[in-house]
């Protein structure tokens, strides 16, 4: 048996206002998430939110998310914070700016995801170098249930074809699953 | 092709002050490990330490860390600490949250060069104010020739490990 194991993959044939991931079993130790992504918003990055889900349900849209993140934008540095959002705010997804060929490139950790005592968090590394940015983020789901439902989403813009999204799945147990 | 092996997990079932994990055989060609830590007391964060083979030197570390809106970076030598030091999420953050640590110990078992370790940690929290959260990206060196064979995690004099404080060791082989 395979220690990571490639869950699902979503490449995107034309361009979609969100990509979710659903059924994710609770059998994995950790979830990984690895992003190729361009998006129609005309200028910058195209900023969007992460979002959960549980026990079978749609994601959580509520209030309930926070993030940190500190950036580096060209030659400036610096730190910005939320709480009290609507989803993970993430960032890498190139502008429609850039050249055609330049997508950003996103991993996302996140560690005992489906242990019911802990909420839900990721540490996320991302960036867009042609840009030129590049973050290093955590996010906060104050959730304790097990992630079964994985969702991106922007309010400026969708992802465009071209883009692809990969969930892997980590063991800690070699005989599990 | 990449194979990873898990070579060890342990989860505390109750509180602790570390997590040792022995007897790492040398013939995988790297090490990542994974923790989901969280330490008690009251405070926002709490100093956590690495260390390999039971040795108390010669480490050094170097690191770019934000806790506020302005990143810093520090630098600390094995004349200031024994261990690869690193930080964690603590009693004072939200319930139930645990911060998030990966390392890569690239060559773990070459028996010529010192042990350079990649760290990537945050401590994830629903407050903005300074300090109570943090980011932070640790380039740690255990200037030691020797094959790793031996890793403890430890609370650094401060707060016990909280119980669901894990931590999985995985070995990887293969160009």
């Amino acid at each position: 048996m395979a220690i990571i194991e490639a869950i699902a993959t979503t490449y995107l044939e034309a361009d979609a206002s969100s990509v979710e991931f659903s059924s994710i079993p609770a059998t994995y130790e950790h979830l990984q998430l690895r992003v190729n992504g361009r998006g129609t918003r005309a200028t910058d990055t195209m900023y969007h939110y992460l979002q959960f889900g549980t026990g079978g349900g749609a994601v959580d849209t509520g209030a309930n998310y926070a993030f940190h993140e500190m950036y580096a934008y060209s030659t400036t540095v610096g730190a910005v914070s939320g709480t009290g959002e609507t989803g993970i705010k993430l960032h890498m997804m190139a502008a429609a700016n850039l050249d055609a060929a330049v997508y950003g490139a996103q991993i996302i950790d996140i560690l005992d995801y489906a242990n019911a005592n802990k909420n839900t968090t990721t540490l996320t590394h991302e960036g867009v170098a042609s840009d030129p940015n590049m973050y290093f983020l955590s996010g906060l789901w104050d959730a304790t249930g097990a992630v079964d439902r994985i969702k991106w989403s922007s309010p400026v813009g969708s992802f465009v074809r071209g883009s692809e999204f990969t969930l892997y799945g980590l063991k800690d147990n070699p005989t599990v699953n | 092709m990449a194979v990873w092996t898990v070579i060890d997990e342990h989860t505390m079932d109750a509180t602790g002050q570390s997590i040792t994990m022995s007897s790492i055989p040398n013939t995988y060609d790297h090490l990542y490990l994974t923790a989901s830590v969280r330490e008690g007391g009251s405070a926002f964060s709490a100093p956590l330490e690495f260390r390999f083979n039971d040795d108390s030197s010669p480490y050094s570390n170097t690191y770019l860390n934000v806790s506020t809106g302005t990143p810093t970076s520090s630098r600390a030598t094995s004349s200031a600490t024994g261990d690869v030091i690193g930080l964690t999420g603590a009693g004072g953050t939200l319930a139930d949250t645990f911060s998030s640590i990966i390392m890569w110990i690239p060559h773990y078992a070459n028996t010529v060069n010192g042990k350079q370790v990649i760290i990537k940690s945050v401590c994830p929290n629903n407050s903005t104010d300074d300090d109570e959260w943090f980011l932070r990206l640790t380039a740690g060196l255990w200037n030691d020739p020797a094959a790793i064979n031996k890793f403890r995690m430890q609370g650094a004099g401060g707060p016990a490990l909280e119980v669901g404080t894990s931590v999985v060791l995985y070995g990887i082989t293969g160009a």
